[in-house]
């Protein structure tokens, strides 16, 4: 039973007008804001002298999807939950009548058609102007929050509470992973389409095109111990026109966390990484994850969204790591020897020529400048360092400029060197003999 | 330049505001067929509580034929009586003068006093 009601008193004065979203010779649907509140006003008859208003309370966010063409404004009024109100009103703008209504009362002569989409292209004086671009921000961070799961770096000791140190992060997580997906990326892409296209050089410059919108998106951070929210972008790669290709950049980043952020490595999960990636591939996938998860000063954890716990990812069966890795101490060694083999190219290449990428045999990537090695006892050995235990430890060396930067962290200490490119050797020597004397320190 | 209404127009602050020069492709909501008060604004001429509203002394215009069919579609059904069909003209800065709303589609025509502005627009056929 519909009732009106002539006792309500509005006075629309006291809305602020935002702007007017269509104008035709007069305003037909304008946004207003009272309260803090929205509302849009809209009208939807002239009869005599009234004109016949539909005033509606609606969420900012709703205005962004109308404004966006999410939504129609038939669909925005249809779907209102609020009470709404019919306000007459003469030529001369004076309430003469405010009627009580709700969305499904709504006489169809009333509604806009079933197409009501509108585009609108606000210039810079208009409200929406950056409204919609902060409501695209928002609502792209929210979607990839809302897909995000969550990886936790922490140390194992209490030394400095559960505080993470700025090398360990960057030399001990962010590049493993970083370094362990894009190797992931590489042979996936590789295991997908050699398949349908041999070709691989033109297979490479397809991978190098859309390396770049591969990458996760870290939509959330916490610090302390170190914990980041990655997602996987899902609007950017309309930029891919192949489906196929597409396909499976939409789900490689999920198969990467399914795959190599397993939490503990079960036989099925094993059973397909064996079957999928040969052993190379696999020695660049999980070789720089094992290194975090072997390590026993740090724990690495994970979760599947903002509100699940975390589970560490730990392999307790020690076979299982051999099995994805065989021999994995001499492939360290062999990696050893490869890694400290820096290069510098230099090539000639035309002026005019726009691509200035020089293509390396066998590598889907231009250059690395960025590397992690393992200093053992072979190499405390080798500069006159004897040590009588073993010892294992993480060594990061970067090149900036003409400077190559060596950063080791032993026993929770950084240590650092930095030495001309021409002085590797120097280098070497520099940082093992910094932790050489360290540990003599430490035992005297 | 004299524009049609200009005594309302000079009693208005900053109206009308001319930011677009130059020749321009526009359309524009009529009935069909179109008479002269298709170019006519009835609203402000009706309603004087638009007395003070620059833009609604001109003629509301759209920089494409789907602009102005979105607009239609989201008039209410009983406003969509109104308009039946779209219009179409190429106006220069002698017809009168243009301004680009809030909105990069929508444009206020403000025509000069002696345009024969009926002449100036011919309906677009759907087909």
């Amino acid at each position: 039973m519909k009732t009106k009601n002539n006792n309500i008193l509005l006075n629309l004065d006291e809305f602020k007008k935002i702007e007017d979203i269509i104008f035709l010779d007069e305003p037909i649907l304008t946004h207003l804001k009272r309260n803090d509140k929205h509302f849009l006003q809209y009208l939807v008859d002239t009869v005599g002298t009234s004109d016949f208003y539909l005033l509606l309370e609606v969420e900012e966010s709703t205005i962004y999807e109308y404004l966006t063409k999410l939504i129609t404004l038939k669909k925005l009024i249809l779907e209102n939950k609020n009470i709404s109100f019919i306000i007459e009103q003469d030529f001369d703008g004076n309430v003469l009548n405010v009627e009580i209504t709700q969305s499904n009362l709504i006489d169809d002569s009333y509604l806009p058609s079933d197409e009501s989409f509108i585009e609108y292209e606000p210039t810079e004086q208009s409200y929406y102007f950056e409204f919609i671009e902060e409501f695209k921000a928002k609502t792209y961070l929210a979607s990839l929050r809302n897909e995000a799961f969550y990886i936790k770096f922490a140390p194992n000791s209490s030394k400095y509470s559960d505080t993470i140190g700025l090398n360990e992060l960057a030399n001990g997580l962010l590049n493993n992973i970083s370094s362990s997906f894009k190797n992931f990326l590489k042979a996936d892409f590789l295991l997908e389409f050699e398949k349908i296209n041999s070709n691989k050089i033109n297979l490479q410059n397809i991978f190098s095109k859309i390396l770049p919108d591969l990458d996760f998106r870290m939509v959330d951070l916490k610090y302390g111990s170190f914990e980041i929210g990655l997602a996987v972008d899902k609007v950017m790669k309309s930029s891919i026109q192949d489906k196929k290709i597409k396909t499976w950049a939409l789900e490689v980043g999920n198969k990467y966390k399914e795959l190599v952020l397993d939490e503990d490595y079960d036989k099925e999960t094993v059973n397909k990484i064996m079957e999928s990636y040969n052993e190379e591939d696999r020695k660049k996938i999980f070789n720089p994850i094992f290194n975090i998860t072997e390590n026993p000063n740090f724990s690495l954890q994970i979760k599947n969204n903002s509100k699940s716990n975390y589970k560490t990812i730990r392999i307790k069966d020690k076979s299982v790591i051999q099995k994805i890795i065989p021999n994995k101490i001499e492939e360290l060694k062999v990696d050893e020897i490869k890694e400290y083999q820096i290069v510098n190219v230099t090539t000639v290449i035309e002026k005019k020529n726009s691509n200035k990428a020089i293509k390396l045999e066998n590598t889907l990537f231009n250059s690395t400048d960025n590397t992690e090695v393992t200093l053992t006892n072979k190499d405390f050995d080798k500069y006159g360092f004897n040590l009588k235990f073993k010892i294992s430890v993480p060594l990061n060396i970067k090149i900036q400029k003409d400077s190559i930067i060596f950063t080791a962290t032993y026993d929770e200490v950084v240590f650092d060197a930095i030495y001309h490119s021409e002085k590797m050797d120097e280098g070497m020597m520099k940082i093992t003999s910094k932790i050489y004397e360290y540990i003599l320190n430490k035992i005297n | 330049m004299q524009l049609k209404y200009q005594d309302k127009l000079d009693s208005i602050k900053n109206c009308p505001v001319e930011n677009q020069k130059g020749e321009k492709i526009l359309f524009r909501c009529v009935e069909n067929p179109m008479t002269e008060k298709s170019f006519i604004p009835n609203a402000v001429l009706l309603k004087p509580k638009f007395q003070d509203n620059c833009l609604a002394w001109g003629l509301s215009l759209f920089s494409n034929y789907d602009s102005a069919k979105q607009m239609l579609n989201n008039l209410s059904k009983n406003k969509q009586l109104n308009y039946s069909s779209i219009a179409k003209s190429i106006l220069s800065d002698v017809d009168g003068v243009k301004h680009n709303s809030k909105n990069k589609k929508h444009y206020t025509f403000y025509p000069e006093k002696s345009t024969d502005i009926l002449s100036k627009f011919a309906i677009v056929n759907e087909n």
